[in-house]
């Protein structure tokens, strides 16, 4: 019995103590609050940018190119000239009268005809093509284009005039002929006729000092028995109206062809004044000269002006290789253009002092002449046949730089909530780059409120963002340059970014070896980066 | 939603307190006098009744949970200067004393079954047993690592080994016939034989998981292969072959009396198993044990599903081109777009495929006992008991005393040392009153008394019998059972 009760002694003292424990079990006062400081490393973004991407989406106007091995230049080009055949040489209308008097017909072979009998009056006209100046026609493929004939005669005899000439070729090479009634009994008689001219052939041949051409012309008259008055005459007009030419073969005479002005934009330095501080190791102004008038010709540039940032301006001086001597193509080229290239650079011209106010415009007057005692005197000219001229202004990027200081203010804003920091004790943002471009980069961003005064800095004094690579004599990549960075971001600072307003930007750049030695951009350097997130958190339910 | 949101964690950390042994199991029981479904642990014991029939479902009805790594208390504890509780979360909280008590793998149990049928009878070769039981045994393993990475994050070049994240949860039906019988006189076998149908089963053959990560990249290591076998549900897949749907079948929900023994004994997930005992009594106070449990297994065949998930994923961040972000193309669609590229990636390597047969072995359990009586109503039990998880061995040690108060009560107290954690104090009772017995056994139950917010394992064995022939049993009994 003694033995029961304290096995139930032993259970009434469990039971007390039992109710002792309910501390630990007494749900209703649980907290809910729950709370852990994670710690978050990983890696956010990773890429790769290739220069001549980065060009390519920069350059939306399609300034920037590359050479065959790779090297990109920056061009801005215009078309100065662009001259057709009509501008060097044109066929002007043209008037050829014959006239037969009435002493060219009263003479015994007619006065002494009887009434009914047919009597022929020979006449031949040498005419000359005009032309501009001294200019010699050999021969010419006439374009479109017709001859007006137009007779007027007071003869009273029935009759017509028929008018040929060996050196006017019909299209299927038949000699020119043409018979027109030029008279009647009447003795008032007026009449006309065309002959459309596209694609006859005028071949002059030489007379003394001139290349000429003859017409023939027979008039026939019926002798209807009247007589032949003093003052009765018959004329014939040949009309060369409206005629061009599909080609023109001769002598183009020494003359002013054109003479252009224009202007050639360089936004590179409009929008990048700081970038006149850049020396170009290899810039230049090439002109391209496409010509396929058979006539060799003198290119001028005037008045070549550089119009830079400040205001001022620099003149183009040439110290060799102007003017531009611009050949034509020969007698076994006919159809086909010469180029040649003129280069204006630093060794022929005053180029580094124009380039040295950043210029915004190259403003130009460029003239064309034909060339002088080239002792050529076979020239062609084409109804296709033009003259180009195209200019070039060239900026490889083989440069060395100092220092390159660029500073911009952009707006910024987080919003009305910022960034909850709540949650963060501190954020870290790692950036880890590989930089195949001979540029080194320090950046600085810092953080203004609406009064532009700086609340902070994203980085630390004298943070270098990318470092430039390591270049060898040539100023090609050797290796690449490396660096890590990391901005800081404590929930102090994070908590700032609600006062933000504005962002002013800092970046100081310079080329490799600080802008000691030239360098270059070839379009597969690349710039590798990698961004890293490292977060230290406070996870609160009472936040969330 | 205070209260939701307790419930909700309440219910969290029951359900995570699983385990340790690896079955419904008392090792208090071992030595307990008077309990007939002792031979459950033993098939060498032989009941002190001729006859004993089970109260269906209450014969025995039994649950252990059990969480290796937290008590209650390390998890939920009193507020340092208010009047109230907080978690080991709270912003006062002691995340640290948390973590460090995680191991490399952590594992939380959940056993339970009751006995449709209990029977056990003497004959002249030998004592016999039949027992009809569903069992449901669950264990989630969580590598310690993953509670590191989940509460103080990612650590810069560390390497987090997930390996061994994994779950088994089984729901079998036992249908078993066990012999006891004296080889010699001092020498005792037994053998149960078991038929096991399995209702339902989702399983880990393999997990190899690892995260390694810095700032340079996330590393992604992963071998892992999942079975199941829910023949009580539709699985649907999608177009792409992964599983879209999983749902009650209708006469499961209806609960269809006609439909439902068609799962509880399902043929297409037949396994068999065999529990084997002995005792030695080399003197009359002493008394030497053995068993051997669950060594068997269960094929599954019926409704299986297979779900593997390997791959050596690197993430070295998001691959982006500035270039690319423009007005049509915003960085939050860039965002949009490598998130869904990164989860089409993860989710790529995840295969199913419907069908398959597998096998899973029970977790076995090995006893080994000695008890030293002192008197005929006292004895001294010491029993190590070694469960074989997954991976896993897990030992436990128990010291018992027993007694007898007269003819119609027994009692236990029991001492163990489970799960690495020594104050577990059991008590049992049994009380036999005519043809009734009815017994309550805990390993931990004074645990529950004195310092519930310390334990990390609770198991219960509740029976009710008719037991009949036992009064010349009792008047003659040998000092130990």
């Amino acid at each position: 019995m003694k033995r029961q009760l304290g096995i139930l002694f032993l259970m009434a003292g469990a039971l007390l103590l039992t109710n002792c424990q309910k501390e630990y079990f007494n749900l209703d006062k649980l907290s809910d609050e729950v709370e852990i400081h994670p710690e978050l490393i990983a890696p956010l973004f990773y890429g790769s940018l290739n220069i001549g991407d980065i060009v390519e989406y920069v350059d939306s106007a399609g300034y920037a190119r590359e050479f065959d091995d790779g090297l990109i230049y920056l061009a801005y080009s215009d078309t100065v000239v662009n001259v057709m055949a009509d501008t060097i040489e044109d066929i002007p209308n043209a008037v050829y009268t014959e006239t037969y008097l009435s002493a060219d017909v009263n003479i015994p072979e007619f006065t002494e005809s009887n009434p009914g009998d047919i009597v022929h009056f020979l006449k031949n006209k040498i005419i000359a093509i005009q032309l501009d100046g001294d200019d010699r026609v050999d021969s010419i493929r006439i374009k479109g284009g017709e001859i007006l004939l137009e007779v007027m005669s007071s003869f009273k005899h029935n009759g017509y005039v028929n008018i040929s000439s060996e050196q006017i070729l019909d299209p299927r090479g038949e000699p020119f002929f043409v018979t027109l009634v030029c008279s009647d009994e009447s003795g008032v008689f007026e009449d006309s006729g065309r002959v459309l001219t596209d694609y006859y052939y005028i071949e002059t041949f030489e007379k003394g000092d001139s290349n000429v051409i003859q017409i023939d012309f027979d008039l026939v008259l019926t002798n209807s028995g009247n007589p032949v008055d003093p003052d009765d005459i018959c004329q014939i007009d040949l009309n060369f109206l409206d005629m061009g030419f599909y080609s023109l073969f001769g002598y183009i005479d020494s003359r002013n062809v054109f003479t252009e002005r224009g202007s050639i934009e360089i936004p590179f330095y409009t929008e990048n004044p700081e970038l006149a501080a850049v020396k170009f190791a290899d810039p230049r102004i090439n002109v391209w000269i496409t010509n396929s008038v058979g006539v060799p010709l003198v290119i001028t540039m005037d008045s070549a002006i550089s119009n830079g940032t400040d205001g001022s301006s620099v003149t183009l001086e040439f110290y060799e290789g102007h003017p531009f001597m611009v050949p034509a193509p020969g007698m076994t080229q006919i159809g086909s253009a010469v180029s040649e290239e003129f280069h204006i650079n630093r060794e022929t011209s005053n180029f580094n002092e124009l380039l040295a106010v950043g210029p915004t415009s190259l403003s130009y007057k460029v003239s064309g002449r034909t060339q002088e005692g080239t002792g050529d005197e076979s020239h062609f000219v084409l109804d296709t046949s033009r003259l180009i001229i195209e200019i070039e202004f060239l900026l490889p990027l083989d440069f060395r730089s100092t220092v390159i200081a660029l500073e911009d203010t952009i707006e910024f804003e987080m919003g009305d909530q910022g960034i909850d920091t709540s949650m963060i004790r501190q954020v870290n943002l790692t950036m880890s780059t590989v930089n195949e471009l001979p540029i080194k980069l320090d950046l600085q961003v810092y953080l203004l409120d609406e009064f532009y005064q700086v609340l902070d800095s994203v980085f630390g004094d004298n943070q270098v963002l990318l470092a430039a690579s390591e270049v060898d004599q040539e100023g090609k990549l050797i290796q690449a340059g490396e660096e890590e960075n990391t901005a800081i971001f404590p929930a102090e600072k994070l908590g700032k970014f609600e006062e933000i307003r504005y962002l002013q930007v800092h970046a100081r750049m310079n080329t490799s070896e600080l802008g000691s030695k030239d360098v270059k951009l070839y379009s597969d350097y690349s710039l590798d980066f990698k961004l890293s997130l490292f977060a230290d958190l406070i996870i609160n339910s009472r936040v969330l | 939603m205070k209260s939701l949101y307790k419930f909700i964690l309440s219910i969290g950390i029951l359900a995570g307190f699983g385990i340790e042994a690896g079955a419904q199991v008392s090792n208090s029981l071992y030595f307990m006098q008077g309990v007939p479904q002792t031979n459950r642990i033993n098939p060498a014991y032989q009941p002190g009744c001729d006859l004993y029939i089970g109260i269906p479902f209450l014969a025995p009805v039994r649950t252990e949970e059990t969480s290796s790594p937290y008590a209650w208390s390390d998890l939920i504890y009193p507020h340092p200067t208010q009047d109230s509780l907080i978690t080991f979360l709270h912003p006062l909280g002691d995340k640290e004393a948390f973590l460090n008590k995680l191991k490399p793998t952590n594992y939380f149990l959940s056993n339970s079954g009751t006995s449709w049928l209990s029977v056990g009878f003497r004959t002249e070769v030998g004592f016999f047993s039949v027992d009809v039981t569903t069992r449901f045994d669950g264990s989630l393993y969580v590598p310690g690592d993953l509670g590191v990475l989940l509460i103080n994050g990612t650590e810069d070049g560390k390497t987090y080994n997930l390996d061994g994240l994994s779950t088994d949860w089984m729901g079998f039906d036992e249908v078993s016939v066990g012999w006891s019988g004296a080889i010699v006189d001092n020498l005792n076998i037994g053998v149960r034989g078991k038929v096991l149908f399995g209702v339902g089963n989702i399983a880990t053959v393999n997990s190899n998981l690892s995260l390694t990560t810095s700032q340079d990249s996330w590393h992604i290591l992963s071998d892992m292969h999942f079975a199941a076998s829910l023949p009580f549900a539709d699985v649907t897949y999608d177009e792409e072959g992964k599983i879209s749907d999983i749902a009650l079948k209708d006469e499961v929900e209806d609960l269809d009396p006609w439909q439902l023994p068609k799962y509880a004994f399902n043929t297409r997930n037949f396994g068999l198993g065999i529990d084997l005992g002995i005792e030695y009594r080399p003197t009359d106070n002493l008394l030497l044990s053995a068993s051997l449990l669950d060594v068997g297994y269960i094929k599954w065949t019926d409704e299986t599903h297979e779900m593997t998930y390997k791959t050596e994923y690197d993430f070295p961040g998001f691959e982006i081109d500035p270039l690319e972000i423009s007005d049509d193309f915003t960085f939050e669609n860039y965002l949009d777009s490598a998130f869904n590229q990164i989860g089409d990636s993860l989710s790529g390597f995840l295969e199913f495929a419907p069908g398959g047969v597998y096998s899973r072995k029970l977790n076995t359990k090995l006893y080994v006992g000695a008890s030293y009586s002192v008197t005929p109503e006292i004895n001294f039990g010491l029993l190590s008991r070694t469960d074989f998880l997954t991976g896993q061995i897990a030992e436990s040690v128990t010291a018992s005393a027993n007694f007898a108060v007269g003819q119609w009560l027994n009692l236990t107290l029991s001492y163990s040392y489970i799960h690495s954690y020594f104050k577990n104090v059991g008590a049992g009772f049994s009380i036999h009153t005519g043809p009734f017995n009815l017994y309550v056994i805990s390993d931990n139950a004074l645990n529950l008394v004195f310092w519930p917010q310390d334990t990390r394992a609770v198991n219960v064995w509740l029976g009710v019998n008719l037991i009949f022939g036992c009064k010349d049993i009792y008047r003659d009994r040998p000092l130990v059972y």
